[in-house]
């Protein structure tokens, strides 16, 4: 098996350059990746001029707002992809549809899109793509941006952009322990969502605290739930040193609230769904700012590296007044990732769904420029492509409202098993 | 000629748009006079009553012809709330008291569109004035009030807004005679403060009492009119509406018992119960009915105390006593409602009393409710077949189906349903919506549904409440000709005293939850004790 | 035992609350004989109001404007699409505000995005202490405020002439607009009040210890349901004993977890409507629902 060793920022970095100062004749850049693009195989969704790519994403539940985000930002990328003169030869056309975070309207969408797209760049939601996975699986299609939850690590044609949950959790239990000072025996909550989420970062947890010898507290919630008092309240009585949070922004706010309410001044970590910039204006502010953490896959929205600015700065482009936080490089990194998968089914001449699921397993040390803390290998399916992550605080004066401490692997995360 | 308060010219209303319930009815009521308004169930008194007071949309009627005129204002552009704010108040059919709320809160529910604190302190006293019995029980919930009491209320309630003119629907339905008659001195009370009267009464001869003109509505349409005196000499309007033994019911002349009104009656409009068969699906007696020392309390409320009585099978039994003596609280134990707290009832070697309800109509009786319990949406036909549910034998499974047999049945059912009709008179309304029916046909197809049960033993509540004297005689005709032909006990529950005396067998008086007479009929008029307690001045006289 | 008393007050704060929900789930449905499934996202149309509207005009007049706002967008439910086309059948009306429900919801969430939008009220994350339990001084003020409110009904009802027109016309409509009671008048002032009441418990549901408003907060309207149900369809007396049932059996319930997880991890998620089916076990229509107690 032939493996693709590259640095996908080739062609972004050249485009920034481009604009940047004109120092390279720009139809290099579109031949670059152009070449050999008439006698390619082809399949679904791919014409002569075009390569379709889809996205089923939540622009009326929940997650319309980031969802938003990263629409604008992905836009923006295959803009700029296709100004550059696109791959192979054709322009990509972004498809967008909206599920409303609905698994059956999820499917019927899927089913009309399927024979129009090479691949779903994204479907956004944890029921959502559980329900589409399966079937973009028979279809052997690629399918990335459905988050982070180990399930995913069942299918061939699932891009996971990073590490698992349970990593993530697995790490925040290292980093307790290796960066902040908690001892063999101590106790960690966990507050977590039931589900694909929430249990994952559950599970990660518990290995590294049976690891690393201290003990777990489980509480579960609902997205229901927005006042933890009760919780803290029983946190407190079982004398946790720290809190990981599997959860989202409402959940965390709470939490951080009512502990820093009780004068609980010990460190919270949350998985990377938990954050949003606007919790600092929040009464859980100053809280947040003193103990959060997260552990997240990709970078924080103000991350010097190369990879997050260049994401960063397209998207100052494309929605100048829009909101801010990690989703702008999460879809940049989608881009990214998706463009080097159709590019590699591109090179090996099989310009098909099924050729672009080959390419991205076939990529084994993809280069990202920071996007991710490492470079990341998809070659195993049972995998997660890295096990390393950003460790980030809240920060008031960063955009996003997360500055990045470090990039971390722990023992326990290094060495947790998937079944 | 005084002023007329209302006039009413050549009115028709209708029901869905389809049912014809008044047809050309003109009426006048004069200021400061008493009308009454008498006619048989379905005649449409109660829809005239809703068309003055611009209530009829919520029972799904319209007026499609004709005006009325109050103090001179058309009132075809008028709502409810701007018609009692110009001082025409009804007081509903069934009384409608609001039973949750105290007696208080009625009467100022009563007097909402009266903005002046002062002059609803002023209203409420002059209903206390009338009815003493209210100011003392002012703090209690309206549902725990006596019938008469509930009545006074009702009528206190619309006197609240100080009316001109004051429509009363049905004031004495399901009162014992002695406090009917009390309601008509009120009524006559009222008149005599100023009040105008509107009043529709099945009790023709307390209506007759207390008016100074009437009207006889039949079918929609106005059959009668004249003085008060006038009528009540009409040989029609005696014979149809105030029987042969009103104007002396009991003790002088007792043998009106034992003579029941029928023969006297005109033609019933029911087929001569001989000409309908009725046969039972399965050969079942009527047994003997065995109540000992039955008492019902509750919380701390004594309604029945060591009642005993025996009911012969295929005999029929009525049970009678002042509103709230427990004759209702005794149907209910019979059927199954309520829990007996000490005390047995045999049907038959049968324990009644500790069975659930279910199993006492599998046992074969039926019952009747004081307030009707039909389904509203549903056809009349479709209610009587739901009756035979118990004696249906097709599974649900071959019903669904349509199988042969269950069509065979199903048939077999809508013929014995059509029977049970045509006894009671009601073969016509089979098709009608159960909600378009007066009240007194509903009570005909509640004792149809009974009957339809095939029972051994019928449980009548008030079987006759709201009917005119012709009306009573025909349904007296109706479950004596049941009776015979089925071989069935009948226990009934009733206050008109004439059609009890003329069917019952056996009587037990009830009073405060005791048995305090029992005996033929003509043993029970005659008893001091019940004279008393139940059948007032008017019957001792 | 002060974690039990703390447990205890939080419950009881929160009971409240429900019960604020509650009671408005009763009044709707006496007025009008609706089911109020929208009544959630009325509830965070108020609270949205609030959020919104504080950073320029200041709490205090933001939390009229948004009391007022839900009340209003009661009323006009009501007025355009409960009296028009739902009047008759109770089951039809039900799934009308669900449909309300979920477009109201949908435009909120839309608005409101992923962001957690602070209620900016003024006693911040403040705690207050008394007899050894400390409770976020909002939680106090919540249950102040319901039991304030909760008088002020009783004032309401058992001595208005509005009130007494509200209590007749539920019991029975049609004799009620016999005494010249106008019915849509009735109706109009249970949604406003059921309005009202919703966006004041929204205002302390999305402020601390909860981050703000978010659209889970309408979901709340959802827990206040078993509370409702309990206490009898048809009883504000009930509705409030109801929440604090909930409230309290729920803080215990999540409190405890740790020692009843022999009954599985989320119980706590569970108990309200296990206290509700418990309750309707023993008490089929509620602890103080009318029930059809004929008198003879």
């Amino acid at each position: 098996m032939k493996h693709r060793t590259r640095t996908v920022l080739a062609v972004a970095s050249c485009t920034l350059a481009l604009a940047a100062c004109s120092t390279t004749d720009p139809d290099a850049a579109g031949t670059d990746s152009g070449d050999g693009g008439s006698d390619v195989e082809t399949g679904a969704g791919v014409t002569d001029e075009t390569i379709g790519i889809g996205m089923l994403t939540d622009l009326s539940g929940p997650f319309a707002a980031g969802a938003a985000v990263q629409v604008a930002e992905t836009q923006g990328y295959w803009d700029r992809v296709n100004a550059d003169g696109g791959i192979c030869g054709r322009d990509i056309e972004l498809q967008v549809q909206d599920h409303g975070y609905d698994p059956q309207k999820a499917v019927s969408l899927f089913r009309s899109m399927s024979s129009d797209v090479i691949a779903l760049q994204q479907v956004l939601g944890g029921p959502t793509s559980a329900a589409v996975l399966p079937l973009a699986q028979q279809d052997g299609m690629y399918l990335g941006g459905h988050g982070w939850a180990s399930v995913a690590l069942e299918y061939e044609n699932a891009q996971i952009p990073g590490t698992t949950y349970s990593v993530e959790s697995a790490n925040a239990v290292d980093y307790l322990v290796d960066e902040l000072g908690l001892q063999e025996g101590d106790k960690i909550g966990v507050v977590y969502f039931v589900g694909d989420f929430g249990s994952d970062s559950l599970a990660g947890a518990q290995y590294a605290a049976a690891e690393r010898g201290l003990e777990i507290v489980p509480v579960e919630i609902t997205p229901r739930d927005t006042d933890l008092s009760a919780q803290v309240s029983a946190l407190q009585e079982a004398g946790v040193q720290g809190v990981i949070l599997g959860a989202a922004p409402a959940q965390l706010a709470s939490l951080a609230g009512v502990m820093g309410s009780l004068g609980m001044d010990i460190p919270i970590i949350g998985n990377t769904p938990t954050f949003g910039p606007s919790l600092l204006e929040t009464t859980a502010g100053p809280t947040l700012l003193e103990n959060f953490y997260t552990t997240t896959s990709i970078a924080p929205y103000s991350s010097d590296e190369p990879g997050p600015q260049a994401a960063a700065e397209l998207y100052e482009e494309v929605a100048p007044d829009g909101e801010l936080g990690w989703e702008v490089p999460l879809a940049y990194a989608q881009g990214e990732l998706l463009r080097d998968a159709i590019e590699g089914a591109c090179e090996a001449g099989t310009l098909t769904p099924e050729g672009v699921v080959t390419a991205m397993r076939e990529t084994s040390d993809l280069e990202t420029q920071g996007l991710f803390a490492t470079p990341l290998d998809y070659t195993e399916v049972t995998e997660p492509p890295t096990r390393t992550v950003y460790v980030s605080r809240a920060d008031a004066d960063a955009p996003g409202g997360l500055a990045v401490v470090d990039t971390f692997e722990g023992p326990s995360a290094a060495s947790y098993g998937f079944e | 000629m005084p002023d007329p308060i209302l006039t009413v010219d050549d009115l028709a209303v209708a029901y869905d748009g389809a049912v014809q319930a008044l047809r050309g009815v003109s009426l006048r009521v004069d200021t400061g006079s008493v009308v009454a308004v008498l006619g048989s169930n379905g005649a449409g008194k109660t829809t005239l009553l809703r068309a003055i007071s611009r209530s009829l949309g919520a029972v799904g009627g319209a007026v499609t012809a004709g005006t009325i005129r109050f103090q001179g204002e058309d009132l075809a552009r008028r709502d409810a709330s701007w018609v009692v704010r110009a001082g025409l108040v009804q007081a509903p059919e069934g009384r409608r008291i609001f039973r949750d709320l105290t007696v208080e809160d009625n009467l100022r529910a009563g007097g909402y569109t009266v903005r002046d604190a002062v002059a609803r302190k002023e209203a409420a006293d002059r209903v206390f004035d009338l009815f003493p019995i209210l100011a003392e029980r002012r703090h209690q919930r309206g549902g725990l009030l006596s019938g008469g009491q509930q009545q006074m209320l009702a009528m206190g309630r619309a006197l609240m807004t100080s009316p001109t003119l004051l429509l009363l629907d049905e004031p004495s339905l399901g009162l014992a005679p002695q406090l009917v008659e009390q309601i008509g001195d009120i009524i006559a009370q009222i008149h005599a403060q100023g009040t105008s009267v509107l009043l529709i009464e099945q009790n023709a001869a307390m209506g007759l009492r207390v008016a100074d003109r009437a009207y006889v509505l039949e079918v929609g349409a106005v059959a009668a009119e004249g003085s008060s005196a006038e009528l009540a000499a009409t040989d029609d309007i005696r014979d149809r509406y105030l029987g042969v033994s009103v104007a002396a019911p009991a003790a002088d002349a007792p043998p009106a018992a034992d003579a029941p009104a029928a023969p006297d009656a005109p033609a019933p409009p029911a087929p001569a119960p001989g000409a309908v068969h009725l046969q039972r699906s399965s050969a079942a007696d009527a047994r003997q009915l065995r109540v000992a020392d039955l008492t019902v309390r509750f919380g701390g409320i004594t309604a029945l105390a060591d009642v005993s009585f025996t009911v012969e099978a295929g005999s029929i039994h009525a049970l009678i006593g002042p509103n709230g003596a427990g004759k209702s609280t005794c149907i209910n134990v019979l059927g199954g409602a309520y829990r007996a707290t000490s005390g047995t009832v045999h049907y038959g070697d049968q324990v009644l009393s500790t069975l659930p309800a279910h199993r006492i109509a599998d046992l074969g009786i039926a019952r009747t409710f004081q307030n009707i319990s039909l389904s509203l949406d549903a056809s009349v036909e479709d209610n009587l077949l739901v009756g035979r549910h118990r004696v249906m034998r097709a599974g649900t499974l071959s019903q669904a189906l349509r199988l042969p047999r269950a069509r065979r049945e199903e048939r077999a059912e809508r013929d014995a349903v059509r029977r049970i009709a045509a006894l009671l008179g009601i073969e016509r309304l089979l098709d009608r919506s159960t909600h378009t029916l007066s009240y007194g046909d509903r009570k005909r197809v509640e004792l149809g549904r009974a009957l339809a049960a095939e029972p051994t033993l019928l449980l009548l509540d008030e079987p006759v409440a709201g009917m005119t004297h012709g009306e009573s005689t025909v349904m007296a005709d109706a479950i004596r000709a049941v009776q015979q032909e089925l071989g069935l006990s009948v226990i009934l529950v009733e206050h008109d005293m004439p059609f009890v005396m003329g069917l019952a067998e056996r009587v037990t008086v009830l009073d405060f939850g005791r048995c305090i007479a029992e005996g033929t009929p003509r043993e029970v008029q005659r008893d001091p004790e019940v004279l008393r307690a139940y059948l007032g001045t008017e019957a001792a006289a | 035992m002060s974690y039990l008393l703390t447990q205890l007050a939080n419950g009881l704060s929160y009971g409240l609350v429900l019960g604020l929900i509650a009671v408005g789930f009763v009044i709707v449905f006496t007025a009008t004989g609706v089911l109020n499934f929208a009544h959630g996202s009325v509830l965070l149309a108020g609270a949205y109001l609030v959020a919104v509207l504080q950073p320029t005009v200041g709490f205090w007049a933001a939390a009229a404007v948004g009391i007022a706002g839900a009340a209003l967008l009661g009323v006009l439910i009501n007025a355009v699409l409960v009296r028009n086309l739902a009047e008759a059948n109770p089951g039809t009306a039900a799934i009308l505000m669900l449909g309300v429900d979920i477009l109201l919801l949908t435009e909120l969430t839309r608005r409101i995005g992923n962001r957690v939008i602070p209620m900016g009220a003024p006693w911040g994350a403040d705690r207050v202490e008394f007899a050894g339990v400390s409770l976020p001084t909002s939680r106090a003020l919540a249950a102040l405020v319901a039991v304030v409110l909760f008088a002020a009904l009783w004032f309401l009802f058992a001595r208005t002439r509005t009130g007494v027109a509200m209590r007749a016309a539920a019991a029975d409509g049609d004799t009620a607009s016999l005494m010249g009671i106008r019915l849509s008048r009735t109706g109009a002032a249970g949604w406003a009040l059921a309005g009202a009441l919703a966006a004041i418990a929204g205002i302390f549901l999305a402020s601390f210890p909860a981050p703000g408003v978010a659209p889970t907060v309408a979901l709340s309207a959802f827990a206040a349901i078993p509370a409702w149900v309990l206490g009898g369809f048809d009883s504000v007396v009930g509705a409030i004993v109801g929440g604090l049932v909930v409230g309290v059996a729920t803080a215990l319930a999540v409190g405890y977890e740790a020692e009843l997880h022999v009954l599985g991890s989320g119980f706590g998620e569970v108990v309200p409507y296990l206290v509700m089916i418990l309750v309707l076990l023993v008490r089929p229509s509620g602890l103080f629902g009318s029930k059809e107690a004929v008198r003879v």
